[in-house]
């Protein structure tokens, strides 16, 4: 059965969630980022999973508030001085909700959203691979060396893999 | 005593009481419980249930953090967590101390005897304080 979302501009974010957590059923993806942060060169590789309940939200339509929205709250929050932040009403609450997405467009989103900026904006030019989209299927099967996942630098976007560096 | 709705922006009751208010509105609801998480990191990371979560990076063994859809008003709010697991004593730390917190996100770290990271089977974590 079809749920039709409320209109929801001007409500706020947190009540919408737990309308969709009343209303949507939960969806859960295959697909994770892998991403690695050049500012963490000893880091091991990270492993982004998208949540259930927000892939129902961002499938749906008419909930979530735009990416942008999330920049500037950043940006807010990384201004010298910052106590705490006072555009919550107008950035996520009263900003147009974004349409429904596909899978790939929500994990697009999600990336943006909450993989720092300094990895994706130019990853496409880093000289080595640091963030793929993959499934949980292509991730190394035990966890048993978990702090020594890499990517393997030899996998590009379109052929995701992982390297257990023992 | 019936039992109460919440209808977006106002909590109400069913009506069955007199010489009160029947409704409230969320906004005074503030400092509440605005975010939980339980979650597995053992075995396959999986998200179990959730409220106001869009995803958790699995940042190495025992390392998780949580990122939130609607952000609290700044990394000042109150942590609470447990871990269980069945291999080790695992108990439950937050990032707060290395100061990983922030508005859009929180830190979950399991660790085991030795104060090294380990999966845990369960984490939990909610955060309670007043969202932006």
């Amino acid at each position: 059965m079809t749920i039709e979302t409320p209109e929801f501009q001007g409500t706020h974010l947190w009540n919408r969630l737990s309308w969709a957590k009343e209303n949507l059923e939960m969806v859960r993806t295959e697909y994770c980022v892998v991403w690695e942060d050049p500012e963490e060169p000893d880091a091991p590789a990270k492993v982004t999973h998208p949540d259930p309940n927000w892939m129902a939200c961002a499938l749906q339509g008419g909930i979530l508030p735009p990416v942008e929205s999330y920049w500037e709250l950043k940006k807010d929050e990384n201004t010298p001085g910052f106590v705490k932040h006072t555009r919550g009403p107008e950035l996520l609450h009263n900003s147009k909700p974004i349409d429904a997405m596909t899978e790939e467009q929500a994990i697009e989103y999600l990336i943006q959203k909450d993989i720092p900026m300094h990895v994706w904006q130019d990853s496409d030019r880093a000289n080595k691979p640091r963030m793929v989209i993959c499934t949980r299927s292509q991730l190394p099967s035990t966890r048993s060396w978990r702090n020594s996942w890499r990517i393997n630098p030899d996998c590009i976007n379109t052929n995701n893999d992982l390297e257990n560096v023992a | 005593m019936a039992n109460g709705t919440i209808a977006f922006d106002t909590l109400s009751t069913s009506g069955q009481i007199t010489g009160t208010a029947k409704s409230v509105d969320t906004d005074y609801l503030a400092s509440g419980i605005k975010v939980w998480i339980n979650y597995q990191q053992a075995a396959a990371f999986t998200i179990h249930e959730s409220l106001n979560i869009s995803s958790v990076t699995d940042g190495g063994a025992g390392l998780g953090d949580p990122v939130h859809i609607n952000n609290m008003k700044n990394g000042a709010y109150a942590v609470a967590m447990c871990a269980n697991s069945v291999n080790y004593n695992t108990s439950a730390d937050t990032g707060a101390r290395d100061g990983a917190n922030s508005s859009s996100t929180h830190r979950t770290q399991a660790i085991n005897a030795s104060d090294a990271g380990a999966d845990a089977s369960y984490m939990c974590s909610s955060l309670a304080g007043d969202l932006a």
